[in-house]
Formats: structure tokens, sequence, C-alpha cells
């Protein structure tokens, strides 16, 4: 999963950022200003947008209304200083999916932050299930037949994504694109190494295989 | 208390006057009557001594002894009657006295009215002096008579108490009616006083305005009512801005606590090591440091706006701009430098100005640090003084990109950012300018932008000249 924080103040932008990569295992983008964060906004595809709304450049009411203009549909959590009703009502009717008003809780933060990738992704439940295997967002334990697996950082990345997708085809470049923070090198074949492994940990506690692989397509995660 | 009304005190001032005014009449009126009684009775008496003397008669055709016709004396004359009356003769002596007259009494005789007090009562008598013997057959009558006649004398004072009593009668009645109509009329007369009392006691900061048409309202309350709307307005522009203060202020405060919430958070959300704890606590106390550099400079600005709005401040002494410029230029050197701009200062003379060095700098440090973030690397900043007889004009001007058109209207405003670059001298928290501005009207000066230059930003501060001494008077 990939967000993207446009906020202004750096140290702000830091906090929710390094949060959001620690707690939810999201990769995650910074941009500081209107200008970048409605530039980064469209050229990626973001689960997930975090938007302040007092922006230099361009302000963050109308990054959002942008955004929606040009038919980008990631959810968007904004960040508030005012917390009036009319104001609320005015933000969510341009687009927004939800927000927290500043100063806010972390806790809270990433909580609607996973509740809206749950929903983005066409789930309800915090635990995904696919096949006997079931992937815990929120303690990011992973279980196959109720037997837990152990697994690293990248590759629960790697399974989370895929199971938020579950049933669609998921290219190379598409996991590449959210599972690392912009400035990685992305390289297509450390997916190649992560699936892998991830087929040895999983097969041999599942009756049938979950990843398959489509020859030139991508990766699906299905019964 | 009682007297802690006009009204009342009106009332009584009122009721203290008639009292006098009744008084004195009543004295007056009081006295002439008195005068007047006492002439008429004073002329009855005559009349009685002289119906008196006129019982005397010569007893012999031939001789001049004098017989008190005791006959004829009118039987109210008799004993039992309460007048007195004594008739002498100018040879004969006492020729008849009332039954009643006292033993021993004498009477002096003299032209002037005797008051004789007789068993305990005030008897008020005259006598009547030389009076020929009134007899037909000897028409010359060689004796004379003295004739005293006194008549008890309470009848006056029963006639002037009654006079008195009627009097104070009258004037209690005219005085009770008067003040009902005074207290009336001055309940009307203020009525206007209490309306007004009403609408301002509606004034709120719902609503600013004494709602009364000033022209009806009576002449005496036209002042009050005029500065009454002055003082509001000058209130509620006070009242608003420290309102607009405050809600700016919040709303900037959520940021900065914000920040330091997420720092001290993410610390919390999961356990660290000693050194992870070490680096949040470090970059919690950073945050911090911006927090109370903004809460510092917020205050700053709020105390120069309340000085500013025509209240300049006239505790301070005379200083040179000059000098508080080149500290300015001082204070910035270190950023100029690591941009590698030059920052010129060009000056002709002395300005002497009534101001506070510090706050002073403050403005300039502010222009100065925007002009040298909006040049380019190795550009040029300048800042030049020059004055007429009354203002100094200080300009600072950069080569840089000059200010969009779009933010024009908002550099002046409180907390606007107009781009991510941020001043540092004031935490970069969109308060430079309007601490600048704040400061240059605190000491009635004028900040503006030059709009006329087209290349580049130039800011324009002017300040009154302190005025030299007159008597020292340099030209030529």
């Amino acid at each position: 999963m990939k967000a993207l924080v446009i906020e202004d103040e750096r140290r702000l932008a830091e906090n929710v950022a390094h949060s959001l990569r620690e707690m939810a295992g999201y990769a995650v983008d910074l941009a500081l200003d209107g200008e970048d964060g409605l530039f980064m906004a469209q050229e990626n595809s973001y689960d997930l947008i975090i938007l302040d709304l007092m922006l230099p450049v361009i302000d963050g009411y109308e990054v959002l209304k942008q955004l929606r203009r040009r038919g980008k549909h990631s959810p968007v959590l904004v960040l508030t200083a005012r917390d009036e009703k009319e104001w609320i009502i005015k933000l969510l009717n341009a687009g927004a999916d939800d927000f927290v008003s500043k100063p806010f809780d972390l806790g809270e933060l990433i909580a609607r932050a996973k509740a809206l990738i749950r929903r983005g992704s066409g789930h309800g439940d915090a635990v995904l299930r696919v096949g006997g295997m079931e992937v815990n967002t929120i303690t990011h334990q992973v279980s196959c037949l109720g037997k837990p697996i152990e697994l690293t950082a990248m590759e629960y990345r790697v399974v989370e994504y895929l199971a938020h997708r579950a049933g669609a085809v998921v290219s190379k470049s598409e996991l590449l694109e959210h599972l690392y923070d912009y400035n990685w090198e992305k390289f297509s074949n450390v997916i190649e190494v992560y699936i892998s492994s991830l087929r040895r940990k999983m097969e041999g506690n599942l009756p049938v295989p979950l990843i398959h692989t489509l020859r030139g397509q991508g990766y699906v995660l299905r019964e | 208390m009682f007297l802690n009304s006009i009204q009342r005190r009106v009332l009584l001032t009122i009721v203290i006057s008639e009292l006098v005014l009744a008084g004195a009449l009543a004295g007056i009126a009081i006295r002439y009557t008195r005068q007047r009684l006492l002439a008429a009775f004073d002329t009855s008496l005559r009349a009685r001594a002289m119906s008196v003397a006129a019982l005397v008669h010569y007893a012999d055709e031939n001789a001049y002894g004098l017989e008190f016709a005791r006959s004829l004396v009118p039987p109210s004359l008799e004993a039992g009657y309460p007048d007195l009356y004594v008739v002498e003769g100018s040879s004969a002596g006492v020729i008849a006295r009332s039954p009643n007259w006292p033993s021993g009494l004498e009477i002096p005789k003299s032209a002037q009215i005797s008051r004789v007090r007789v068993g305990g009562k005030s008897y008020r008598g005259v006598w009547l002096l030389n009076v020929p013997v009134l007899d037909e057959d000897r028409p010359a009558s060689p004796s004379k008579l003295f004739v005293f006649y006194a008549a008890r004398s309470h009848q006056i004072e029963q006639q002037l108490f009654g006079v008195t009593k009627f009097f104070v009668a009258c004037s209690a009645l005219i005085l009770i009616l008067t003040t009902v109509v005074s207290y009336w009329g001055l309940r009307r007369g203020l009525l206007p006083l209490r309306t007004l009392a009403e609408q301002s006691a509606n004034v709120s900061i719902r609503n600013w305005d004494v709602d009364v048409d000033v022209s009806k309202q009576p002449t005496e309350l036209r002042p009050l009512i005029h500065a009454l709307n002055a003082m509001l307005v000058r209130l509620r522009q006070a009242f608003v801005q420290q309102r607009e203060f405050i809600g700016n202020a919040a709303h900037e405060l959520k940021t900065p606590i914000a920040i330091l919430k997420s720092t001290l958070q993410t610390l919390t959300l999961k356990p660290r090591t000693t050194s992870e704890y070490r680096e949040g606590l470090d970059f919690a106390l950073l945050d911090l440091d911006r927090l109370e550099r903004l809460v510092h400079w917020m205050l700053r600005l709020a105390r120069a706006e309340q000085w500013s709005g025509g209240r300049g401040r006239n505790d301070i002494g005379v200083i040179d701009l000059t000098n508080t410029c080149e500290e300015a230029i001082i204070r910035v050197a270190g950023l100029a430098r690591g941009r590698g701009i030059a920052v010129e200062l060009h000056r002709n003379g002395d300005c002497p100005v009534r101001a506070d060095p510090e706050d002073l700098q403050i403005i300039w440090v502010n222009l100065l640090d925007n002009a040298i973030r909006h040049s380019p690397e190795q550009g040029k900043v300048e800042l030049s003084i020059v004055h007429t007889s009354e203002h100094a004009q200080v300009r600072v001007s950069d080569n840089g990109p000059g200010i969009p058109e779009r933010e024009i209207l908002h550099i002046f405003d409180r907390f606007y950012r107009g781009d991510p670059s941020r001043a540092r001298d004031t935490g970069g928290f969109g308060l430079g300018l309007a601490l600048a501005k704040a400061f240059t009207e605190a000491y009635g000066g004028t900040i503006r932008l030059d709009r006329k230059i087209r290349t580049g930003t130039s800011m324009i501060v002017e300040l009154p000249l302190s005025k030299p001494p007159v008597n020292g008077r340099e030209k030529k």
C-alpha cells in the first residue's frame, strides 16, 4: 500500500510518514506544497492521500478539487485546523473521504487511513480472507488454515497488497509502485524473489496454491 | 442614597426654593397685615377714648368742677367688661376710672402706644392728651382732659394667627401641587435618559449600536449619544481586531501543537530503544522551541497592534534611524553571505525619530530578510534612507522576481505565507510583514509596496521625523 502525504510542515509530514511506514507498513511519499502534491498525485496512483489544507502555492482545498476533477479517485484524508461543521461539509462534498482535525492523534490517523484503504479496495473487515489464508491488517499477522506463518516486512507488504486486490491481475510494476517510496531504485526482479519466498512459506500449509503467475501480465491471488 | 438621583436633587431644589419663597411671602404678608390690624386697633382705641372723654362735662354753669356722667357710660363699659380707662382733668386730677382699674396702676402720659399687663393679660392702650371738655354750654373750655383707654390686644394676635394659618395652609397646598407637577415633569423630562440607558443596556458583542434617533433627542443628550457611539465604534474595532487575532492565533497554534503531539506519539506507538527515545525527545524539544517562538512573536504583534490606531507612544526617546538600519544589516549579514548577496546601505545624514530601536530593527530585519530570500544568488539588496523635513523614508529593494499579483493584497496579513521559503527571524510563521506594519503604524508611519517598480520588489516605510527644537534654526 502506498500513501502520499501533502503537508508543508516538514516535521509533521515526516512524523506522519514515519508512523505510516512503521505502524501500517505503507510506502509513503512526501510533498511539501500544493503544486508538488498535485503533480505527484496525478503522476502516480496512491492507495491513500493525506492532505493538509493550508499549503503554499496551491492550497489543499484546491488540490482536492483538481484531483477529483481530473478523475483521481484515491481515498483522501484531510488534515484540517478548522473543524466547523460548514467547513467539514464543504470538504466532504468536494471529494474528501474523511478528515482529522489538528492536533490529531496518530493512532486515530493510522486507523482511519487503514479504514479508507480497506473501503477503497472494497473490503469491510480488517482481516482479509482468500481461500484458507487470513491477512490481519491490524496486527500484520498472516495465517494459513489457522496456522500463523512468519513473514518479513516486505513479504507482508506484498501479500497485503495482493490480498486487497484479490482476484485481480497485479503487474510487477504495479507492485513496485505500491510497495516502494518514490525515491527508491526499482528493480522488478526483487518482486520475483518475494513471490517465490511467499509461495514457499504458504504452500506447505495450504491444499492449493493461492498465488498464480500469469505470464507476461503479473500475479493474481485467488483460490 | 436619597440624593443619588438627579430627579430627587432637582426636586429637592425646587421644594427648597418654594419653601423659601412661601416663607418670605408669608412673612411679608403677615407683617403687613399686623401693621394694618394694629393701626385699625389703635384708631378704634382713640375713638373709644374720645367717647369716654365725651362723658365729662362741667358740673356747674359757672364753676370749673368737672363731672363724669357715669350714668351715661354704656353698659358695655361697666364692671365685668375687660377694657380699662381713666380720665384726668388738667387740674382736677383723676375724674373717673373704669371699675376694673387695678389700684396703684399709673400709666405715664405719652403720645406713644403703651402696652400694659393687668391680671396676667396684655393690654394695648393710648393716651389722648389735652382734650377739651365737650360741653355745649361752655364752648370755650378752660380745662383740658387726659384720657387713657386700653383694650385687650389678644384679638389681634388671634387674627394674626388666623391669617398665618391661612397662609401656611395655602403655601402647603401649593407646595404639594407644584411638587407633584415638578415630579411628573421631571420624570417626563428624564425619560429620554431612561430610554438611552435601556438602549445602551442592549449593546453587546452582537449588537454594537445604541439604537436611538439622535435628531429626536433633547440637545443635552446629543453629545452623550455621540460620545457613546464614537466609543462603541472604537471598542468594536478593538474587539474585532482582538477576536480576529485570537482566532488566527488559536488556528496557527494547532499546527505546531500537532507537530509536537505527533512527535511524542511516534515514540509511544511501540517500544523504542534508548537512543530512539533520545532522538525523539530532541525532536520534541525542537518542536517546542518553534511553538515558543510562535507564541513570542504573536504576543509581540498583539502588543504592537495595540499601540497602533493613532495612539503612538510618547514615552520614548529620540534615536537615529540610520543606526537601527545598520544594526539590522549586521543581523542579516550571515544569511546574506550564505546566499552570496550584497546588502548596500545608502544614507544622507541623521534621521532623528522617536522610537524604540529594537522595534525599528524588527521592521528592517523582516524587510531585509524577505528581500534576501527572494533575491537570486549573487543578487543585490539595497536599503536607502532619504528624508524630507517631515518624514524619513526607508526603501528596501531587491532584484528578485517580485511579488505575484494575486499575493499583493495579502502580504501584510497575519500568518499569510506566500511561498514555502520562510523568513528566519520571525520563525517562518507568516508574521514578518504583519509585524513590520504594526510597528510602523505604532510610530505613526506607513508601509507599502512600491507598485511602480517593474523588476524586483521595493518596500517603502515612512516614519515621521522627531522635530528638532524650534530655536535652533540652522538654515544657511
